[in-house]
């Protein structure tokens, strides 16, 4: 047995190294990376082998960390309709890359270097909260790691400020574009005329209308769903039932990301059986959700849970059960660290969330990948963690590195 | 009845419309929904609406002497988030809170000395500074909300209550009302300002000095607005740059709905009590009735224009006699 692991490693090394650009700067790391890719798709093809006749699967991704395919390279899917028909969400995103759907187990396990010195444009829909922070952090460590040149743009959820940045730097001539859309119709044309003048874009935030090359994917379905169960459990340890007055805290616009998060939460909590009542309570910004979940539960005093769909919405919640008094599970979704605090000291149930530096680290790599003229995945699916209280101090350190919850909570002075 | 008394009742009904409003939704409320009138709701509505209400009174000075200053909303993110840091520093409470304040007259003078010694649009001025201030605050805590320990400060600014139900910043709330009432009826300060916002030219000629008396209340506008940003922090046991984006037209919303004149030179400090109340009870009975954000937003600024007209209209009818 032991010798055959390590006969098909040394194969496995062999085809790596025969199909991915490696840098002697980072032969070691990209080494290992490429060794445990090739273990994790071999593995993945002999469980294929049982089912189906054999499909012959080379990795073709650099870089990758642990990860499995969705969908193999070369086969066609339509994310509109495998993901988001599925949760209701009407989308027309057209995927250019042929590299398959991968689902990846973490960051990043090397950066490739750069052919050239590259130039890319990062469009971010804000940075003023702390996912798009984490997510402009990375990519400019990732930046500085590899070597390449970067142009932000922060869009402060203004579509039309975007556009312009996306078509200055199309005369610009930068090489490629990463857009994490304000909006995910209007950005269309924008990059649209992108693609025409044959700059490649990565999306980080879809759906979106119009075609990209590659998109970096969360289900926010499953981000729904795994709250829902949280809770649920949560709640059945508390009624010996999963029944009761749910107040979940949604948004007052359409947001795909939303729509598919409360429906995997509502197919979760429904999913057990009991018999519980909904009610919508909708907000943008905190002091909105505290306030409207105040009056909330003064009018549903029989309350069991409160859920948010964002950081935000949960940090309403928890001021807002706090002013009541009430004893309320919250829950719900995002990692922004006062969330964390509050799931360490109690207040929380715990937090569906991911992290914002991988979703940074990811597209930049994607982007130089690509522009390295390596055959990239067309969607890059990012992990989701459950955070509760046995594991927040270590999630806090993951996602904020170099960080302790513990560190950041401070004493609490009497 | 004769001509006389019927004008005087008029006037009466006039003067007190912010209140007759606020009763008459008060009561609509209480009819449509019965959990409106549970204390422990009424006191919600008092108790979320002090951090609006302190901004909402010196706005109503600022409104006075002919300027709106919306600058203020970013101004309280930032004393908050300054606060956060220096406590977590192990600064004493006391220091701490007094160097919030004096930040918060920090910024208002800012905006004060370049709109009146640059002579330029006040809110222009305040548009760009609410954006240095927001900005300043993301910048010293790096977009990341910063937690509050000290219980004492929690207590007093956030949740503490008096008696089991009274909640303690209601306290600060009244001194807040005591300073601008005294300040606007009792003082020099408070004539030279209705002065100004009356006729500036006149005010200059009498040998007022107009760029002082408007500097000074800038500085008690981005005091005050310390003081909601400190309510806030209190509120959620956190420093946070992302809160208070709406206070300055929540403020000047609820000075308007209480009668102050848009125009200047007449502010009503009892009426921007009103306003305030009136704000809180709207969206606290519309969200009671299940009304969405949707509903809530037309209802709300539909109400806020009926009382611009009929401001506009009561100043229309006194000019006319």
């Amino acid at each position: 047995m032991k010798k055959f692991i390590i006969l098909t490693i040394l194969i496995a090394l062999l085809v790596g190294c025969a199909k991915v650009p490696v840098t002697t700067e980072d032969q070691t790391t990209e080494d290992q990376a490429t060794e445990e890719v090739a273990v994790e798709v071999e593995a993945d093809v002999e469980a294929d082998m049982d089912e189906t006749e054999a499909v012959e699967v080379v990795p073709e991704h650099s870089n990758l960390a642990e990860f499995t395919y969705v969908k193999q390279p070369g086969e066609e899917f339509d994310i509109n309709v495998d993901y988001f028909e599925t949760v209701g969400i009407e989308s027309d995103l057209q995927i250019a890359s042929t590299g398959g759907w991968v689902k990846v187990d973490g960051s990043p396990q090397a950066f490739p270097e750069p052919n050239e010195t590259y130039t890319i444009g990062v469009a971010m829909y804000f940075t003023f909260d702390e996912v798009a922070g984490a997510i402009l952090d990375a990519v400019k460590d990732a930046a500085v790691q590899m070597g390449v040149k970067l142009v932000i743009h922060d869009a402060n959820n203004d579509q039309t400020a975007q556009n312009e940045a996306l078509e200055n730097w199309l005369l610009q001539g930068v090489d490629g574009v990463i857009v994490y859309p304000a909006d995910f119709h209007t950005v269309a044309p924008a990059i649209a005329a992108l693609r025409e003048a044959g700059i490649p874009v990565i999306a980080g935030n879809p759906p979106m209308t119009g075609e990209v090359d590659s998109m970096n994917f969360l289900n926010h379905y499953d981000i729904g769903w795994m709250s829902g169960v949280q809770l649920a459990e949560a709640l059945m340890e508390k009624k010996g039932e999963v029944s009761g007055k749910v107040l979940y805290g949604t948004l007052p616009i359409f947001h795909p990301n939303a729509v598919g998060r409360v429906a995997g939460f509502k197919d979760a909590m429904d999913s057990y059986g009991g018999d519980i009542e909904y009610i919508e309570v909708q907000s943008l910004k905190q002091e909105e959700a505290y306030t409207k979940f105040q009056d909330a539960l003064i009018s549903n005093p029989d309350t069991d849970v409160a859920w948010a769909v964002m950081s935000a919405t949960m940090l309403g919640i928890n001021a807002a059960v706090k002013d009541t008094g009430m004893e309320v599970l919250i829950g719900g979704v995002d990692n922004d660290r006062p969330i964390l605090a509050g799931i360490a000291n109690g207040d929380i149930v715990g937090t569906i969330a991911y992290s914002g530096f991988e979703s940074g680290s990811w597209t930049l790599v994607q982007m130089v990948n690509l522009l390295n003229g390596v055959d990239i995945p067309g969607v890059l699916g990012r992990p989701i963690n459950a955070v509760d209280a046995d594991n927040v101090a270590e999630m806090f350190s993951y996602y904020y590195k170099g960080e302790t919850l513990e560190e950041y909570m401070g004493t609490i002075e009497d | 009845m004769s001509i006389t008394l019927w004008n005087k009742i008029k006037k009466k009904i006039l003067d007190l419309r912010t209140l007759i409003i606020l009763i008459f939704i008060c009561v609509l409320f209480a009819v449509l929904k019965d959990t409106f009138y549970n204390p422990i709701n009424l006191i919600n509505i008092l108790k979320r609406s002090i951090y609006i209400a302190v901004a909402a009174f010196s706005t109503t000075l600022m409104l006075t002497q002919g300027n709106l200053d919306i600058s203020v909303g970013g101004t309280a993110a930032l004393v908050g988030t300054i606060l956060a840091i220096i406590l977590k520093a192990n600064v004493p409470l006391p220091l701490a809170i007094l160097v919030g304040l004096l930040s918060g007259a920090l910024a208002g003078l800012i905006v004060g000395i370049i709109s009146i010694k640059g002579k330029t649009e006040t809110f222009l001025v305040a548009i760009a500074m609410k954006y240095v201030y927001v900005g300043i605050a993301y910048l010293i805590t790096r977009g990341t909300p910063i937690p509050i320990n000290n219980k004492t400060f929690l207590n007093v600014f956030g949740t503490g209550e008096v008696f089991g139900f009274l909640p303690m910043p209601i306290f600060i709330l009244i001194a807040a009302f005591l300073l601008i009432w005294f300040l606007y009826k009792k003082t020099k300060y408070g004539y030279y300002l209705r002065a100004i916002g009356s006729n500036i030219e006149a005010a200059i000629v009498a040998g007022i000095n107009t760029d002082r008396i408007k500097i000074i209340t800038f500085v008690i506008n981005g005091t005050f607005a310390a003081i909601a940003g400190l309510n806030l922090a209190g509120i959620f046991a956190f420093g946070s740059p992302s809160v208070a984006s709406d206070l300055a037209l929540d403020a000047i919303a609820a000075v308007v709905l209480g009668g102050s004149a848009v125009s200047g030179g007449k502010g009503n400090i009892w009426g921007t009590v009103v306003g305030v109340l009136i704000m809180g009870v709207i969206n606290n009975g519309l969200q009671l009735l299940g009304a969405q954000y949707d509903i809530q937003s037309i209802i709300k600024g539909a109400i806020i224009v009926i009382a611009i007209l009929l401001d506009s209209w009561v100043s229309r009818t006194e000019y006319a006699k």
